[in-house]
């Protein structure tokens, strides 16, 4: 049995469905929107190690969780929903669904079948220089970093940076506001800000974007060309634009992909790598939850096929 | 320096820690969240797969990827109330941001490290009680059973009787049969974890599983568990 769960008109959840029903899988979509109708019930040790239980939706025949063999899921927390943004946090409805949402995470965790992601891999990009580290060590170049509360090393850091001819960007540093700046002049004139909090500073690298999607262990690159610090924000800017077409990765790199991918057990990953005119490859981030609709829906690489594949074993 | 990152009220760490340098001449010190997050300097270089971490507390002075031995992390949490002034969407922004930062900052230490963090806890591996329970009965300790519904409250652990202290792949503990103490190795070896508690209560045959923490009672500890922490450090041991 594949699930899909989430909200079934997401372009991401929406573009599996549609593949797994003209690849004749059968699958069960399991909607957030109906989460007053859901049922979720198991035994984490069940039998011989493996959890069982059943999830329920009014109207439909139960799944058995041991049953599951494949799982794509992208759920939402409470503030996607507006009915339930209305109630106070401690009304029953309200922890109802979130008690929902952490058991099904729960289950998809200790779920036997191919799952699409796990907590733990997911949870990797929630500190970026953490994952760059394993990047790292994937094989991948990453942009010289620097992290720190004092002005004085920053204010250094971008003047060695631009002595070099190179621009110095900052970013967070977790999975939150994760939108890219450069430094720029006002920026070195409020560095006592940084005294709060630490914040991660990085020389920005030359190159053309390349987006790769890893499903499992098949591999599909979309070059980028933006005009954009950030390419998926380069279309606020005035003018702003950004174009995608597939690329063909060299065989080595494809292969680092998916090296990357599976040192993070991550089988759904959106890497953001960069070609240097040198011909080095530097990878910023791993995405552990792709939009990978956008790409597909700009180059017609069948990403969502692939994933309808991989469900199925 | 072996660092112990505790809570300043972390008692049973203290008197470890003071074991440590009587009984094993190793110079370690406590080093709290608090010491580290209002640190005046901190840096953490990531080029390519070389890293660098440095803090400069108050207390100790500049401390840093060369002079840091070991470290023993009981870090449970980081302390925001410098952030007490700050408006509740940047305040919950730069928790994110210290957690991100401080968990990957241990993290590149190249020396021992016994429960590195992860991504997404300073602690280490962060498990809901239903997956410790899975871990448990995969790793063959007895399990009592437990039931998680959606609509009722979460099922009660058995209450902790007995408990041991796996510490890489060694069990310490005697109130527990030897016959389990493969299974709890098996258990913190499941959970990614080098020092774990593994804490049981009484099944109607004998011990169940209860519950387990990344952060043991040091209190308990036995000689054995003081002497193989001692020799991870000096060893230099992964």
């Amino acid at each position: 049995m594949i699930v899909l769960a989430g909200l079934p008109d997401e372009p991401p959840l929406a573009r599996v469905a549609t593949a797994l029903d003209d690849l004749g899988i059968a699958f069960r979509m399991i909607d957030q929107r109906r989460h007053a109708d859901l049922h979720l019930t198991f035994d984490p040790a069940g039998a011989q190690g493996v959890l069982q239980g059943n999830l329920r939706c009014a109207g439909q025949d139960d799944i058995a969780l041991e049953e599951v063999t494949g799982l794509y899921q992208r759920l939402h927390s409470d503030e996607s929903f507006p009915e339930l943004c209305k109630l106070a946090q401690d009304d029953p409805a309200r922890q109802r669904f979130s008690r929902f949402v952490t058991l099904f995470t729960v289950f998809s965790d200790l779920c036997t079948g191919r799952v699409l992601n796990r907590t733990p891999g997911m949870g990797t990009n929630n500190s970026k220089p953490f994952q760059a580290q394993i990047i790292a060590r994937a094989g991948f170049g990453i942009p010289r970093t620097l992290i720190t509360n004092a002005p004085e090393r920053a204010r250094e850091f971008v003047e060695d940076a631009t002595t070099q001819g190179r621009e110095v960007i900052f970013k967070s540093a977790s999975a939150v506001r994760s939108i890219v700046r450069s430094v720029t002049a006002d920026d070195l004139a409020r560095l006592d800000h940084l005294r709060i909090c630490p914040v991660q500073f990085q020389e920005r690298v030359e190159g053309r974007d390349v987006r790769v999607h890893v499903v499992g262990s098949e591999v599909f690159a979309t070059r980028i060309t933006t005009t954009g610090v950030d390419y998926r924000y380069a279309s606020r800017d005035e003018g702003g634009s950004t174009e995608l077409e597939p690329f063909d990765l060299p065989p080595e790199v494809a292969k680092r992909a998916v090296a990357l991918s599976q040192m993070l057990d991550l089988p759904l990953a959106g890497i953001d790598l960069r070609e240097t005119p040198d011909g080095d490859w530097v990878c910023f981030e791993v995405n552990p939850s792709p939009a990978y609709s956008y790409y597909e829906a700009n180059t017609g690489q069948p990403i969502s096929t692939e994933i309808a594949r991989y469900l199925a074993g | 320096m072996i660092l112990f990152l505790c809570s300043p009220n972390d008692i049973s760490a203290r008197h470890f820690v003071t074991g440590l340098r009587r009984h094993h001449g190793l110079a370690a010190q406590i080093i709290t969240p608090q010491e580290l997050v209002y640190a005046p300097d901190m840096e953490h270089r990531l080029n390519g797969t070389d890293t660098f971490s440095s803090v400069t507390l108050k207390s100790h002075g500049t401390l840093d990827s060369r002079s840091i031995t070991g470290v023993v992390n009981r870090l449970e949490f980081l302390p925001d109330a410098h952030l007490a002034r700050v408006n509740a969407t940047d305040r919950a922004y730069s928790q994110q941001e210290l957690l991100a930062i401080w968990s990957s900052w241990i993290s590149a230490l190249p020396c021992p490290v016994i429960n590195r963090p992860t991504a997404i806890c300073v602690t280490g591996p962060l498990f809901h009680p239903a997956i410790w329970q899975h871990h448990a009965a995969a790793a063959g300790l007895p399990t009592a059973p437990m039931l998680y519904d959606v609509d009722l409250p979460d099922p009660v652990a058995p209450a902790p009787m007995h408990s041991v202290i796996v510490c890489k792949d060694q069990c310490h503990g005697a109130s527990l049969p030897p016959g389990l103490f493969g299974a709890c190795c098996d258990l913190a070896r499941l959970a990614g974890l080098d020092m774990l508690e593994v804490m049981f209560g009484q099944g109607p045959s004998g011990a169940v599983f209860s519950h387990a923490s990344p952060i043991p009672d040091l209190g308990r500890a036995q000689p054995g568990l003081l002497a193989q922490v001692a020799h991870i450090f000096q060893e230099g041991a992964p």
